[in-house]
């Protein structure tokens, strides 16, 4: 059985936009199925004409928290993480759950046709190292390869591998960079994550973030998480290293106060919360991996 | 507040041993090549800001350098219609003495003028006066004329009348004849 999982926060117009695509791609897999609609307690969902079910949350706590709730409240074998701004096509779920099962892999992600993407497809990423911290990039593809993270606005996996990893670290809510942490983590217990561009969906565009939050708050809240998914997560010492260097230099040379902020964030969010960092592969190999060839 | 960060990055870092022995290199070579990159982007605005300004100076001395040709072509043409007033000058300066000669000359025609008029009038006047004088010369030959035509009658009545005496009358024919010369002689005399 496959769960889609959708996180929504006042949303219901996209919701009425794109479910109605979800549910086709979903009954054209041939498999039972679901949808899990999770209000980010942003309302206005009553009645809401889609064959879904809502899980209501108490709080609006962000994107990684409310896809945990809707991960726990499903039912299905496979997770279809989707952001409510998504339109699949009728062969999507099926192009991805043909890639399970799989027991080396966590996630499939689709191409993510996208005005975001410089390259028009958000789905492949690939990772480097330049000046001390990891910098992401879009990789275009014509078949299927290995990809850093699978990016948050569409992605099936095994709902068990989801939860095994513990889901979403909350310490990003409410959004940016968690996939970024799903993904590593999992790469870093020997599980992949595959971009499959013979499935494709659609994506409207950060169209909850540009509604309800400022561009400095975005601003503040990107550059927390993006350092703290370097202290949670590097593991080689010389790029840990580094990546104190590259802070240090943050802190001393950034004018930018949001950026300033979210650097003291990140450091007092990881303290209070540390994560063990267990054995796996290297950053490098990590990185080596979902490099294009 | 960055100062706060910072102490509390250098302490996780040391922690880790991050700025230890082993770390040090990596630890420095990452905060130069992001310190690099966030100066590079604290400057790319200024970078660009004096891109712009080199533009617009290279422009503007550009134009400089074409205001100076402007205006050595305009002085050049400055000098050209300097020595050109010059020339109109000396042409106007020419033009009005050549003016006030004709005024002069003018003058000197209408005095030679009014003289000629004057002339003119007196010689209508004397035309005038010759021909009353031919009228009055006429009128006194008319007159004469008239005269002598009566005279003349007259004596060719007489001889008229002479004739016409009988030959014995002949003393009175002499007599009246005498007359007749006498009365000639007078009108002739």
């Amino acid at each position: 059985m496959i769960s889609a999982v959708v996180p929504t926060c006042r949303g219901r117009a996209r919701l009425e936009r794109n479910l109605g695509s979800v549910a086709a791609s979903l009954a054209a897999s041939g498999e039972p199925w679901e949808i899990v609609v999770v209000d980010d307690a942003g309302g206005g969902l009553n009645g809401l004409d889609a064959p879904a079910r809502i899980l209501a949350l108490p709080e609006n706590r962000g994107y990684g928290p409310a896809v945990n709730a809707g991960a726990d409240a499903a039912t299905g074998d496979y997770l279809l993480v989707l952001n409510d701004d998504v339109r699949l096509e009728p062969g999507t779920v099926s192009a991805l759950r043909a890639r399970f099962p799989d027991p080396t892999l966590f996630a499939a992600v689709p191409s993510i046709r996208s005005p975001l993407a410089a390259c028009g497809d958000e789905g492949g990423k690939a990772g480097e190292f330049a000046a001390g911290l990891l910098e992401i990039r879009e990789v275009e593809a014509d078949g299927a390869h290995p990809t850093l993270y699978p990016v948050g606005c569409c992605y099936l996996c095994p709902r068990a591998e989801f939860l095994d990893l513990g889901g979403y670290d909350d310490a990003f809510a409410p959004f940016f960079w968690e996939d970024v942490d799903l993904g590593y983590r999992a790469w870093a217990r020997g599980l992949r994550t595959l971009h499959v561009p013979e499935a494709a969906c659609d994506h409207e565009g950060s169209a909850t973030l540009s509604e309800s939050r400022t561009l400095d708050e975005r601003e503040r809240i990107s550059f927390r998480n993006r350092v703290l998914f370097h202290l949670r997560n590097l593991r080689d010492p010389a790029r840990r290293a580094s990546s104190f260097g590259a802070w240090a230099a943050f802190a001393l040379f950034e004018t930018r106060p949001e950026r300033l902020e979210g650097l003291a964030q990140a450091f007092a969010r990881d303290a209070a919360d540390p994560r063990r960092r267990g054995r796996g592969p290297s950053d490098a190999a990590i990185l080596d991996l979902v490099s294009p060839r | 507040m960055a100062r706060d960060v910072l102490e509390e990055i250098l302490s996780a870092a040391l922690h880790e041993k991050a700025i230890a022995q082993d770390g040090i290199a990596d630890f420095a070579a990452g905060l130069r090549d992001r310190a690099r990159l966030i100066l590079e982007e604290r400057l790319r605005p200024l970078q660009d800001r004096v891109d712009t300004l080199e533009k617009e100076n290279a422009w503007r001395a550009e134009s400089i350098e074409g205001l100076t040709g402007e205006n050595e072509r305009v002085k050049d043409e400055n000098r050209r219609l300097k020595d050109e007033n010059g020339r109109v000058k000396d042409e106007n300066r020419r033009v009005r003495e050549e003016h006030a000669r004709l005024l002069d000359e003018i003058g000197r025609l209408k005095e030679e003028s009014r003289a000629v008029q004057d002339e003119c009038g007196r010689l209508k006047e004397e035309m005038e006066g010759v021909r009353a004088e031919w009228r009055t010369a006429s009128a006194a030959h008319d007159r004469l004329l008239q005269h002598h035509r009566g005279v003349v009658r007259g004596a060719a009545e007489s001889l008229g009348a002479v004739a016409d005496l009988p030959v014995w009358k002949r003393g009175q024919s002499r007599a009246r004849l005498a007359d007749i010369a006498a009365a000639l002689r007078r009108d002739t005399a």
